[in-house]
């Protein structure tokens, strides 16, 4: 209990927060506007007022996300001593921009406003470690992902690796930290996201007729199934990935989303079920008056609102009709 | 005067019938505080609301001391006069102290939980506090229920 009771603070301002999340009516009236200035009268009565007035053109709307996030962050952050819970959620910025800045150097050039602003390494300390320079503020683990990437391409010449080994180094590095938490919710929830991108990665790699080295190199370490099954399912049907996973706790994603993947040969319904699922997970905090499911289920829930409006906004600019967004559209958290 | 080990173990009935649920209630109200402090910030306008919640576990520590003051009173510490009591009188002062001592230090606890959790209603549906501190309140049963089986077993005792 005691832990829990390092929540508290934190737990009663989301529960105010929680009152600012997109409800399902907000989106729905961002899903019928007619126009762009329609969805930005919408949007300007939310939360994301100021982020959006700032922009100037609505094209930059990645800014505008970026930083709402950015501020979500900062107040949670300064709500919590232990920064831990939160860090869960940022890690992955930061390997997103050992990516980028692998790639600039790779390419020979430098865009800055390619990384993204969440992560908490400064990009002034991420392009001293790509030059190579010792004296670069980088944590350890990151570091060494980055030279093991930076070898591998030098070897192979194969932009590909450096995801891979990229991708690796963060789910390693999110095990640790989860250990390391120790906190059940935030395990069983790493574990959940790992199994469902492993499947996704066999049926991608079986469409794709992709090899057992290739397979061994892009599932992620961890997660409740284990490495054995993916290889014996690779050289199976779909079908029998189904069948073989019918009984576990995704069979619902894994039967209409790789169903609907086998017939229409697109992912996106699964990667919304998968979506769905994650969140499902996370809505204990809703429940729980506090502790760090609270605060986890928000920080996830704003990561999923960022998620509805990208999709939101990307089909509105390119006038993509309002079923087709539906369909890709996920649950909201409230 | 000389002390007897009655008298000594009626005074620690009473200084623990003060000072666990005063424990309980400190924590109790600490434990509301924060997360009604968390709301506050994100929406002063609710502070009252939070307020109330927060003075729930607050009681305990009262009956605590009320008990305390019976026991004072019965054992004549108050008017400067301490009876001379037997061990096995003051063993039953004693006893008499522990429902309140125990049940206030943990009902305090549990009913801070119960109205961090009707600081969260207060945050999404304001208009339903009441709600929040009847589940709050229902804990208070149990304190009031010690208090009296305290207070009752120290009138009832012989000690003159």
């Amino acid at each position: 209990m005691a832990r829990e009771q390092e929540f508290l603070y934190a737990s009663g301002r989301i529960r105010a927060l929680e009152n600012r999340l997109l409800s399902r009516n907000i989106i729905e009236r961002i899903l019928e506007a007619q126009d762009l200035d329609a969805v930005l009268r919408v949007l300007g009565e939310t939360d994301y007022a100021p982020d959006f007035e700032e922009l100037e053109s609505v094209y930059d709307f990645e800014k505008a996300l970026e930083n709402s996030m950015k501020r979500t962050l900062g107040v949670i952050k300064e709500s919590l001593k232990d920064h831990r819970v939160v860090r869960f959620f940022t890690l992955k910025y930061d390997y997103h921009n050992l990516k980028v800045v692998l790639k600039s150097r790779i390419l020979g050039v430098e865009v800055p406003e390619n990384l993204s602003t969440l992560g908490e390494v400064s990009a002034e300390e991420l392009f001293k470690l790509s030059k190579g320079e010792s004296d670069a503020a980088v944590p350890e683990r990151m570091r060494a992902a980055f030279e093991r990437a930076a070898e591998v391409y030098e070897e192979t010449r194969d932009p590909q690796q450096v995801n891979l080994i990229l991708d690796r180094a963060l789910y390693e590095e999110l095990n640790l930290l989860v250990r390391e938490i120790g906190h059940d919710f935030l395990k069983n929830y790493l574990a959940a996201l790992m199994d469902l991108t492993n499947i996704k990665t066999v049926v991608r790699l079986k469409y794709m007729q992709s090899d057992f080295r290739t397979l061994e190199k892009s599932l992620l370490p961890g997660g409740t199934i284990d490495t054995g099954f993916f290889e014996k399912m690779i050289q199976e049907p779909v079908p029998a990935l189904i069948e073989a996973l019918a009984s576990s706790r995704y069979s619902m994603v894994i039967k209409e989303g790789l169903e609907s993947w086998v017939s229409t040969g697109s992912p996106a319904v699964y990667e919304r079920l998968a979506d769905d699922f994650l969140l499902g997970m996370l809505r204990k905090g809703l429940y729980k008056p506090f502790g760090l499911e609270t605060v986890a289920g928000y920080l996830g829930a704003r990561e999923n609102e960022l998620k509805i409006l990208r999709v939101l906004m990307v089909g509105k600019i390119n006038g993509i009709s309002e079923d087709m967004i539906r369909e890709r559209l996920r649950d909201v958290y409230v | 005067m000389e002390v007897t080990l009655g008298q000594v173990l009626a005074l620690l009935g009473a200084a623990m019938a003060v000072f666990l649920p005063g424990i309980g209630s400190a924590k109790g109200v600490g434990l509301v505080g924060e997360a009604a402090a968390g709301v506050v910030t994100e929406d002063p306008g609710k502070f009252s609301q939070t307020l109330i919640l927060q003075a729930l576990p607050g009681t305990q520590g009262i009956y605590g001391l009320l008990t305390g003051f019976v026991v004072m009173q019965r054992i004549g510490i108050l008017g400067g006069n301490l009876l001379p009591l037997s061990t096995y009188q003051g063993l039953l002062v004693f006893a008499a102290c522990l429902p309140i001592a125990i049940v206030g230090l943990l009902s305090a606890i549990a009913q801070a939980r119960a109205a961090a959790a009707g600081v969260g209603i207060v945050a999404k549906r304001p208009e339903e506090l009441a709600k929040g501190i009847t589940y709050a309140a229902m804990v208070e049963t149990y304190a009031v229920l010690a208090l009296l089986a305290s207070i009752l077993m120290l009138f009832g005792l012989k000690l003159a």
